[in-house]
């Protein structure tokens, strides 16, 4: 059976807490016929450099590749992490993402997932402002049943 | 292609431009299904129409129609064969770049079965830069079909959810009353915009109605709260865009 390091995302435990993310990234495993051995978060300090990911990295995990809650673990420095997820392959580890249900083994299938990576970067940053579940509260209370702007 | 009547109503029912695509694809369905039931006809329509008959009611329909959808997400491929069918149209709606729902929805209602689809809308929760491509794999008629209101029926109807205590009751017997019933041989599909009010109702007559739906949407336009990596995937890009993400992986290298 394969195993897997999982890289929970510290960013959104507020809407996803550890347990969910858990549950989310041991089905991946699962589907992928492996199970998860270790995991770990990043600090906020280190949510865009993915200092923690990379040190683990460079202990030589014995694990199979990474399973990320999210593909947005690589969009916190403002745009997609595409030199992060090169070092990661180039290491011999497979990428793979829960939520999205996504799995990069190599570099051929990050050739095929690119525009996909980066069309949800660019959608991410144009048309989610940071504060951009403010919107529903608005609509629910708005007696128009329009959302504010 | 003419998207005229699309425009104008938020809907349209279009003939495959690749009849033989949507052929190949519900035999295909029509084969898995049969060796998952274990019997029924050889010609896809008579079996898909009959399926009642074979009394398959509860889990053990729900888990020959998970299997179905399994085998049309992992084995088919549904998304491209029904882009190939439609392609002129879905080009001229949502432009060459086109991202398509991961998964294919199967629906299989027989008759008087009162499991069925509220009256509802699927954006905003959907993009409404999407465009929901339902494809009947049998004859549709009467309330073996489904019935949609157009943008201004759909604009009164939405009207009515703002009376808290009965907004949803009025809206459903608006909806049922006023709808556009929708009638279409196999070899048709509805395309229609995702925020018109839509439903089903108890299919009444003698046949059981087979039909697929998918959603398609612009590479580049919003995603709705559904998500572009977690909803969907890429299905075609034009030359400009591949190769201004080469660039672009070159940039970000």
């Amino acid at each position: 059976m394969k195993a897997y390091y999982a890289c929970l995302d510290t960013g959104f435990v507020k809407y996803c807490p550890q347990p969910l993310q858990h549950l989310a990234i041991g089905n991946k495993a699962s589907n992928l016929d492996g199970s998860v051995s270790f995991y770990t978060m990043e600090d906020f300090e280190t949510l865009a450099s993915q200092g923690t990911a990379k040190g683990k990295i460079e202990e030589k995990p014995a694990v199979s590749g990474i399973i990320y809650f999210t593909v947005r673990q690589f969009f916190y420095s403002g745009k997609f992490d595409l030199k992060f997820m090169r070092y990661i392959l180039e290491r011999g580890y497979e990428v793979h993402f829960a939520r999205e249900d996504i799995s990069i083994p190599n570099f051929e299938t990050l050739e095929e997932v690119f525009p996909m990576l980066y069309s949800a970067q660019h959608l991410l940053e144009r048309d989610e402002p940071r504060d951009s579940w403010r919107p529903v509260w608005d609509w629910v209370s708005n007696d128009t049943g329009k959302a504010s702007v | 292609m003419d998207t005229s009547n699309f425009a104008e109503k938020g809907y349209d029912i279009v003939a495959a431009g690749n009849l033989d695509k949507l052929t190949e694809l519900r035999e295909q369905i029509h084969s898995k299904a049969r060796e998952l039931a274990g019997e029924g006809e050889d010609d896809p329509e008579t079996f898909m129409n009959n399926f009642h008959r074979l009394e398959l009611r509860g889990p053990e329909l729900n888990k020959l129609r998970v299997e179905l959808i399994k085998y049309c997400s992992e084995k088919l491929d549904v998304a491209q064969t029904i882009y190939d069918a439609f392609s002129g149209y879905l080009t001229d709606l949502v432009g060459p770049d086109i991202v398509v729902q991961k998964t294919t929805n199967l629906v299989i209602q027989q008759p008087g079965d009162p499991d069925q689809v509220p009256t509802h809308r699927d954006a905003p929760l959907n993009s409404p830069f999407e465009v929901v491509v339902w494809i009947p794999l049998v004859s549709v008629y009467g309330t073996k079909g489904m019935y949609v209101l157009d943008r201004e029926k759909t604009d009164v109807s939405l009207q009515m959810l703002k009376k808290p205590e009965s907004g949803y009751e009025d809206q459903t017997r608006f909806a049922t009353e006023q709808g556009d019933i929708l009638s279409m041989p196999f070899g048709h599909a509805l395309f229609f915009w995702p925020g018109l009010v839509h439903a089903v109702g108890v299919n009444t007559e003698q046949e059981t109605r087979w039909a697929l739906n998918i959603r398609y949407k612009n590479l580049f336009a919003p995603s709705g709260a559904k998500g572009q990596a977690e909803f969907f995937q890429v299905l075609r890009l034009s030359p400009l865009a591949r190769l201004a993400l080469e660039y672009e992986k070159g940039a970000y290298a």
